[in-house]
Formats: C-alpha cells, sequence, structure tokens
C-alpha cells in the first residue's frame, strides 16, 4: 500500500472511529431518556 | 392535534441505532465507494469530512431540534412541525415534502430491499452453484423482467419477495415506536455491524493465488484511499462529496424528525445527533469502502473499477466472485452480503413508514395498524409503476424526484424556516435545551450562514449540473459563446428529457412526474382536511 493511502486511511479511520466511540460512550454514560419525566406535558 | 396514544422510545441506545439504522442503507455500502473512486480516491475524504462537518451535521441537529419541538406541540411529521415555527399557513403545505418523499422513496426502495432479500435466499439455498458469469448476470435481469423485450416488466417472482418485504415492513412498524422500530434496530443494526466487519476481513486478506484471486484486495484499498490532490481543485469532487454526505445521513427526508418527535422535551438533540451521525458515517467510511472494491479488485483487477456501478457489481458480479470461494462458503459469502444490505434496507424502509403513520395517527385519529394497513397498500399501489415500467424509466424518476431532487429542497426549505423565520436565538436554544455535549458558540453562525449556503450550492449545482460535471470546461464553453452544455442527469437536463430519443420513455417519464405531482396534492388536500378538522374541534 502507498504511502499516501496509508497515511489517508490512518487519519480517516482513526478520526471517524474515535469520535464515533467518543460520541457513543458519553451517550450512554448520561442516558436519561428512559427517565419518566413528570414535566412532560405531551 | 395530540396524538391517540403517547409513544416514546424507550433507550437512548435504541434510539440512536433506530436513526442510525435510518442513515445506514444500500447507499453507504454501494454509492459511497462509487464517488471515492470517480473523485480523487483519497482527496475525495477532504470535502467529504467538511461537508459532513459544516453541513451534516447542522442539519441533523436542525432535524432532531425541529422534530422534538414538534413533538412537544403533538405534530408527528413534518406539516404540523413546520406550522408551528411560523405564523405563515404555506409551512404546512411545505411540510408535505416530509410525508410525500417518505411514501414515494419507501414504495421503490422496499422493492430495491426485495431483491437483497430474494438473493440473501438464493445464495444460502445454493442457486447459483455452477452457474457461469454470465448466466449470473442475466439472472438479474430476468429476476426484474428485463428481458421480455418490450416496454412492460412482469417479475412475478420478484412481486412476490416484493410483498413479503412489505409485510415483514409492516409487521414491525405495527408494533409500535419501542416494540417495533427500536427493537427490531436494536437486533439488525448489531448484526450488520458483525456482518460487515466479517465481510470486511475476508476482503481484505484475500490475497493473489488464494481462492481464485489474481491480485491482492489491499490494491482495492490502496487505489480507493490513493490520494490525489488536483482533484481538490475540481467543483464537481467537492459537489460529489456533499451530494454523498447530504445522501448517506438521509437528511432532508422528514424521517429523522419524527423519530425525534418522540423524545421527551428535555431529551438531548445534540449529543444523539451527532452520534448517529458518526456512527453512520464510521459504517460508510470504514466499512463501505472495505468491501466490494477490494472483493472486485481481488478477482478482476483494478481495470474492472473503470466502469464500477454499485448495483451492478453487487447483484450480477459479487455472486460470481463468491463462487470462487467453493459451494459453502460462496453461500454464507452471499447470505451475508445480501443480509447485510437487506438489514441496512429495512430499518432504512421503516423510517420511512413512521412520518405516514403518524400523519394518519395525528391527523385523521387512525388507529396504528389501521395507519400500518393504508400505508402498506399505498406504496404497494406507488411501487406498481416502478415494478412493471422498470425498464421504461419509471424507476429513475421517483428516485430522481422523489429520493434526490426532494430531499434538498426540503432540507433548504426546513433550515430557512427554523433558522431564519423560527429565528437563529431560538433555533439555537432549541438544539442546546437538554443538551449532554456543549456546542461551540461557531457552530450557531455556522447553522445560520454556512450551512444554508451550502445546501444553495448544492441545490443550483443540481439544477445546472454541467456535462460530465466539468464546471470549468463549461465556464469555458459559456464565455466563449458556445453556451452552457448541460447533464442529462441535471435537474434542468432531466425535465427537458436531454438525451433521451425514445418517444415511449418520454411520455411514460410525463405519465410518472404527472403520477408524482398528485400524489403530492393528494397529500396537500389530505393536510387542508387535517386542519379543518382540527379547527372545528378547537370552536
Amino acid at each position: 500500500m502507498s504511502i499516501g493511502a496509508l497515511i489517508t486511511i490512518s487519519i480517516a479511520w482513526s478520526l471517524i472511529g474515535s469520535f464515533t466511540i467518543y460520541f457513543i460512550v458519553k451517550a450512554m454514560r448520561t442516558q436519561k431518556i428512559v427517565e419518566d419525566d413528570p414535566d412532560d406535558d405531551d | 392535534m395530540a396524538a391517540q396514544k403517547k409513544e416514546r422510545w424507550a433507550s437512548r441506545i435504541g434510539l440512536i441505532l433506530a436513526v442510525a439504522g435510518n442513515a445506514v442503507g444500500l447507499g453507504n455500502f454501494l454509492r459511497f465507494p462509487a464517488q471515492a473512486v470517480d473523485n480523487g480516491g483519497g482527496a475525495f475524504i477532504i470535502p467529504y469530512l467538511v461537508s459532513f462537518l459544516l453541513m451534516g451535521i447542522p442539519l441533523l441537529w436542525v432535524e432532531w431540534a425541529v422534530g422534538r419541538h414538534g413533538g412537544q406541540h403533538g405534530h408527528h411529521s413534518t406539516p404540523g412541525m413546520l406550522d408551528v415555527l411560523g405564523r405563515s399557513p404555506i409551512l404546512k403545505y411545505f411540510g408535505v415534502f416530509g410525508i410525500f418523499t417518505n411514501l414515494v422513496v419507501a414504495a421503490y426502495y422496499c422493492y430495491i430491499e426485495s431483491w437483497t432479500l430474494a438473493y440473501s435466499f438464493y445464495s444460502i439455498t445454493g442457486a447459483f452453484n455452477g452457474m457461469q458469469p454470465d448466466e449470473i448476470a442475466s439472472y438479474f435481469d430476468n429476476y426484474l423482467g428485463s428481458n421480455s423485450g418490450g416496454t412492460f416488466n412482469f417479475p412475478v417472482t420478484a412481486i412476490i419477495f416484493f410483498l413479503i418485504t412489505i409485510l415483514l415492513n409492516l409487521w414491525i412498524l405495527s408494533k409500535g415506536i419501542s416494540r417495533g422500530i427500536e427493537k427490531a434496530s436494536k437486533i439488525l443494526m448489531p448484526i450488520l455491524f458483525v456482518f460487515g466487519i466479517f465481510l470486511a476481513i475476508r476482503a481484505l486478506t484475500l490475497t493473489a493465488g488464494e481462492l481464485g484471486a489474481k491480485h491482492d484486495a489491499i490494491e482495492g484499498l490502496n487505489f480507493l484511499w490513493t490520494p490525489d490532490m488536483n482533484a481538490l481543485t475540481n467543483p464537481k469532487v467537492w459537489l460529489a462529496a456533499a451530494g454523498q454526505v447530504f445522501f448517506t445521513l438521509s437528511v432532508g427526508m422528514g424521517s429523522i424528525l419524527c423519530y425525534a418527535a418522540y423524545l421527551r422535551k428535555k431529551d438531548d438533540v445534540a449529543l444523539n445527533a451527532v452520534s448517529a451521525g458518526f456512527m453512520n458515517e464510521s459504517v460508510e467510511v470504514i466499512l463501505g469502502g472495505s468491501i466490494v472494491i477490494p472483493i472486485a479488485v481481488a478477482y478482476m483487477g483494478l481495470e474492472s473499477l473503470a466502469s464500477y456501478s454499485g448495483f451492478g457489481m453487487s447483484f450480477k458480479t459479487l455472486p460470481t466472485l463468491f463462487q470462487n470461494w467453493g459451494p459453502i462458503f460462496a453461500a454464507l459469502g452471499g447470505f451475508i452480503w445480501f443480509s447485510l444490505l437487506f438489514f441496512a434496507g429495512i430499518t432504512s424502509s421503516l423510517a420511512m413508514g413512521q412520518p405516514v403513520l403518524a400523519f394518519l395517527q395525528d391527523s385523521f385519529k387512525f388507529t396504528r395498524n389501521k395507519a400500518t394497513i393504508a400505508f402498506g397498500i399505498t406504496i404497494f399501489i406507488l411501487a406498481v409503476p416502478t415494478i412493471i415500467l422498470y425498464d421504461a424509466g419509471a424507476f429513475g424518476e421517483y428516485d430522481f424526484w422523489a429520493g434526490t431532487f426532494s430531499l434538498v429542497v426540503f432540507a433548504l426549505g426546513e433550515s430557512v424556516i427554523f433558522l431564519w423565520i423560527f429565528g437563529i436565538d431560538k433555533a439555537w436554544a432549541e438544539i442546546n435545551k437538554g443538551a449532554d455535549i456543549k456546542i461551540p458558540i461557531f457552530f450557531k453562525y455556522i447553522l445560520k450562514y454556512v450551512t444554508p449556503t451550502f445546501i444553495i450550492i448544492v441545490f443550483v449545482a443540481s439544477l445546472i449540473q454541467p456535462a460530465g460535471g466539468e464546471w470549468s470546461q463549461a465556464f469555458t464553453s459559456l464565455f466563449s459563446g458556445n453556451g452552457w452544455p448541460l447533464d442529462p442527469g441535471s435537474v434542468i437536463g432531466n425535465v427537458l428529457h436531454l438525451g433521451v430519443e425514445d418517444p415511449d420513455k418520454i411520455f411514460i417519464t410525463n405519465l410518472v412526474r404527472i403520477l408524482l405531482v398528485i400524489v403530492y396534492a393528494v397529500i396537500g388536500t389530505l393536510v387542508y382536511l387535517a386542519w379543518k378538522i382540527k379547527f372545528k374541534e378547537a370552536k
């Protein structure tokens, strides 16, 4: 594999992959959707 | 106009998987690699990521926030959601796009979905075993009834699989938000990831001489990701990247807004939106580029990519290539590949059904089962032209007007309505309400100025796209007095039937356009009646 391809693939995959993991983990750690909201007026 | 029964998402991961499932579709595996190969390989990723950051993510925030806001006012489909953002009665009629698009796209999308179901069945039962490559290629044409030689297609088997696919969709939709769509997403999305990872590893580890491969599969990855920096100065590449980001995220459909309408008023939208968006990007960039192209290159060399076509490669060529893996692994490989596409498809088509069901439930007090049956019958009727006039171009017309053009129009409209009419300050507050992440303040200005500009550029470019996407040549032609060379695939070129000489085809595509206008008008009339009922009840 060429150096250019290796650099591009490393940056693209690690950037997108790490952001995905970061946001999903953060979402799981701040899970609050299951809580019942007594103020919910819908 | 409150929903009859208060439906909610049961878990945050379920919601994120459902929205990601909506976005992850056939395009992630078939369209993305084709776009990347055509537009500078590795360099394509730069405009792609810029578009994702400046247009994709902001549009996701807009749709999630508009959806949650609408849900708080008892609206779970776009006419009502847009109506509560401003004072003009026109807004709700513009919101018709959010039902029209889902209804029409669901019709032909479920048809494509049914091909993948059929092919996973054929693969696992060994139907392709012992077939020659040309036999497998013509199998697909026969399946679509394309070899009948006339204008009409009568694909009996395809219709049977189509009906099965519709019934599966309806069954899941009838179960509701949490017990139907959410549960299905929680089961299907992890399987999709596992299947995708399995196929990507199998593809990338193919070496020359192994299982009949002529080249190392990694050459395909090398070709896809080697940057051609000259491409960065070509407007065609930037427009292709922006277009790909737009369509892969399923923005402009109205389905994300509908899903967000089932949130509580203090639920986060900021983090949910980026989580689902990035999940889609991971599937597209990491898995989407690592399956079809490496396998194609391993068996057919780099020259096979010159005429790369997602559907042709998927249905006509891959089953042939899998035959090199021996009868058992060919069956397994084919089954996994087509099941992966089916799961990607069904999680998207479910998202197309929900806005229609929500409109019928909210506005006409339909029960969920009644709304589901109405949706099923409507998409079957709408799909008939795409099935029997497939070769005559009906399928392409549906895809162009409902699945491409309408998305850009609706995304532009909803952005202007939310960010400019509703107002950027209220919009920013709405996006940040209950947020689990702090969105940098500069995004407020990106939302107000950059994102709408981006969509306007994509919209105008789609109207006047020059022949072959060669913008510099088109301007040279214009300034030298030779006029603007329109591409037949541009909106104006399409309207004018550029490049189409067959009068039968022109006649049929015109009929299809009239049909689509009638569908929009009928939904508009239903919206009018729904508001009439609403005012009557309010008195």
